[in-house]
């Protein structure tokens, strides 16, 4: 079965076509600057099989149009008309606890769920909706980054809220990236030798944009720094992460109520990016270090990895005996630094990085830890895409076993 | 002789008289509607005068000493309230406007009603004034939160002091100092990691709305959740403040009051997610505080409700020593009252500012 994978920004929409179930790649590619014309134009980055990559211009007023002109290359490459379609969705809300395959009757529900992101939820769910309309009959799955953690317990995915108050406004802990933090941990235990069913990991998916740290017992999801929204946890590209609420209310009365302004500011304008108040990126500020640093990019620096740093200890105890700690996407991959500073004196833990192998990684994957560590520390690729094709064609064929 | 300690609320004014010859409290209580929602300090004064005859049938009185929660972290645990500190502290009030006046109001109200009688002003976050940049700040511009005063200070400063000081006294013969899990069960609940006598972590924020959750504060919250409140439901930030101050934390949890004393001796079921959700939360934060000291000594309980940590510290320990690296880890509780602390501080103080006038 030949999946497409669709996978929204809110200018971009990335995706591959990957052959099921072989896992190897026919295309793949990126559709950037789509929407109100910018100082470039609209473009589709690609490349099909082990080709060259290549570049069409042309207009995308939107992500539906975006996915038109992708079909449309497709359509031209032999043996590349994609047999279904996984939709990444951050959010699935109390509403979609699960990956689902996507019918008409869906369509208020999904709306109902495009406020919970507002960042990611609304281009993905147009895109979507789009999509069946376009082609009723290409079978469609929505892979939701909340399903993962859907096994998260009640004391760790509930606020000390009012109990009526959170139940009718539908308030707990749903946690993200569950896609990348499922993918890299069945990596994880193909590296060790273990069913992941007997596995204790910690999982940090470290992005240039969004960051979460995942602690899981038994394969399965018991907990994550993100929360109700992508904005609780860690110090990311600008978002603030983790914020006494008391503060936010200072902020709204502040801002006379308006919490348009507020949402604005802890979304957009925090994080690294509120921080250093020069960069949203941390790798900016990293390339700084041992220059005597600006006393914002340290400030900036220190913050974003004591952050790191606090979540894995508490997420070592949660899962000890914890069997390894793995760092994953852009920063966690390329960033030896990062994983040196976060990981530093954690011998308490049983964890200990060997400088040599962290600072000369040039495969991956690839496992860090000294040769005594008890907690091995192993740096894996995430592969989002390819997660999503898997859901994909797992459901589709579920539901042909059943039909049969 | 005795010291009448005030700690001022918004509503109610409570007090406690500690006797410290005996080593003990001798009353407690509180004046309630002491300020009759304004800051007027005759009103004030006459609440003290009435408190004061009550305190005064019980045993000389030595001083007054006010406890304040916010600010004033400059003038260390423990200052005598003269005019130039008051002034001091006014200049701050806009960083605990809810606070700060109420203090300065009641300070003048005693200093109007008994001249002769010293006040001593005691301050919670003075322990953490060292507290690390890294830890103190959030991901905001650090301009802006300068300015509005958005940094994490913990709200337990003299119970930390206190339980730290006595196990640095402890660990007095070793080379390096005891890496200390503080934990202070009291109306909010709050843990720090201490070195020493050093913080280096605390669960609080700039207000007692982070962290752990209290009897009826909410803790650690995705901070979108205001927000949400505010778009969906038409509240107000004095609403949700309402909410999140008074009706959330352990309360919002079990659907009805409750101490984290009889929260963890009772078994009952309908508290049961109470129980199990104070117990992670404390399992996390003693994770931060480890990787923040890398390991841990002892940990110790303190706070009104410390006698709690009978049930938690034996659950701690056995979760905290099934880490491939951890060794043994112990706990013990710390039984001062906050009066004791309090009485203790402000004796000391007062003989210094005998010495110093002498």
């Amino acid at each position: 079965m030949k999946v497409l994978t669709l996978n929204c920004g809110s200018s971009s929409l990335k995706y591959r076509l990957i052959e099921l179930p072989l896992e190897s790649e026919l295309a793949a590619g990126e559709a950037q600057r789509i929407g109100p014309p910018t100082a470039e134009p609209s473009r589709i980055m690609y490349r099909q099989g082990d080709g060259k990559p290549q570049t069409l211009l042309v207009p995308m007023s939107d992500h539906a149009s975006a996915f038109a002109e992708i079909m449309k290359l497709l359509a031209g490459q032999d043996g590349c008309v994609p047999e279904a379609v996984g939709h990444r969705l951050v959010h699935g809300g109390s509403r979609f606890g699960d990956h689902v395959i996507v019918t008409p009757a869906m369509r208020d529900d999904f709306e109902q769920i495009k406020s919970l992101a507002p960042l990611h939820n609304p281009p993905a769910i147009d895109l979507l909706v789009a999509c069946q309309q376009r082609y009723p009959t290409l079978p469609q799955v929505a892979v939701f980054d909340t399903a993962y953690h859907s096994t998260i317990p009640d004391y760790a995915y509930t606020y000390a809220l009012p109990r009526g108050l959170a139940k009718r406004m539908g308030i707990r802990k749903y946690g993200f990236h569950g896609t990348s933090h499922q993918y890299v941990a069945s990596e994880a235990a193909k590296m060790l030798g273990k069913p992941l069913s007997e596995l204790n990991l910690v999982s940090c998916h470290l992005g240039s944009g969004g960051a979460s740290l995942c602690a899981i017992v038994g394969g399965q999801s018991v907990d994550n720094t993100m929360g109700f929204s992508p904005l609780q946890g860690l110090i990311m590209s600008t978002r603030c992460g983790d914020l006494d609420s008391g503060v936010v209310l200072r902020l709204l009365s502040q801002s006379m109520g308006d919490e348009e302004a507020v949402e604005a500011l802890l979304n957009r304008h925090s994080g690294v990016l509120g921080l250093s108040g020069q960069s949203a990126d941390i790798r900016d500020v990293l390339a700084h270090s041992g220059t005597g640093l600006a006393p914002r990019l340290e400030l900036t620096r220190q913050v974003y990895l004591w952050r790191i740093r606090k979540y894995l200890g508490s997420y070592l105890t949660v899962t000890a005996p914890t069997d390894a700690v793995i760092f994953t996407d852009t920063i966690g991959e390329t960033l030896p630094e990062v994983r040196s500073s976060v990981c530093a004196g954690l011998d308490c833990f049983g964890l200990a990085i060997d400088q040599g192998r962290n600072q000369s990684l040039t495969r991956y994957p690839c496992d860090i830890a000294t040769d005594g560590s008890p907690v091995r520390a192993l740096v894996i690729q995430t592969n989002e895409e390819l997660a999503i094709a898997r859901v994909t064609y797992g459901l589709l064929e579920q539901g042909k076993e059943v039909a049969a | 002789m005795n010291v009448l300690v005030l700690k001022p609320g918004s509503r109610h004014l409570g007090y406690a008289l500690y006797s410290v010859g005996k080593a003990a409290t001798v009353m407690t209580g509180e004046v309630r509607d002491y300020r009759r929602g304004g800051e007027d300090q005759q009103v004030m004064g006459e609440a003290m005068a009435e408190l004061w005859e009550k305190a005064t049938h019980r045993g000389a009185v030595l001083s007054l000493a006010v406890e304040v929660t916010s600010g004033g972290s400059e003038f260390g645990p423990c200052v005598l309230a003269d005019e130039a500190v008051l002034e001091q502290l006014s200049s701050q009030a806009g960083q605990a406007p809810l606070h700060l006046p109420v203090v300065i109001s009641l300070v003048r109200a005693c200093q109007h009603v008994l001249p002769q009688m010293p006040v001593i002003l005691t301050f919670q976050s003075a322990f953490f004034a060292d507290l690390p940049a890294r830890e103190r700040s959030y991901g905001l511009d650090p301009d802006m939160a300068a300015r509005l005063g958005l940094q994490r200070t913990g709200q337990y400063g003299l119970y930390h002091a206190a339980a730290c000081s006595h196990l640095v006294h402890l660990h007095k013969d070793e080379a390096k100092p005891p890496r200390i899990i503080s934990i202070c069960l009291d109306h909010q609940n709050e843990l720090a990691a201490v070195l020493g006598r050093r913080p280096l972590l605390v669960t609080s924020g700039a207000t007692t709305l982070e962290g752990l959750p209290g009897l009826t504060t909410t803790g650690e919250m995705d901070p979108s959740i205001t927000l949400t409140l505010a778009r969906e439901l038409k509240w107000g930030p004095e609403q949700i403040n309402r909410v999140l101050t008074q009706e959330s934390g352990l309360r919002g949890l079990a659907g009805e009051p409750v101490t984290t004393l009889a929260l963890f001796r009772s078994r009952a079921n309908s508290s049961k997610l109470a129980r199990d959700v104070m117990q992670y939360r404390l399992l996390l934060a003693c994770g931060s505080a480890i990787a923040a000291m890398g390991g841990v000594d002892e940990i110790i309980f303190t706070g009104r409700y410390a006698e709690a940590g009978n049930r938690l510290g034996p659950w701690l320990c056995e979760r905290l020593t099934r880490s491939r690296g951890m060794g043994n880890v112990s706990w013990r509780l710390c039984a001062q009252s906050l009066e004791q602390i309090v009485a203790e501080l402000t004796v000391t103080t007062l003989a210094v500012s005998t010495d110093q006038a002498a």
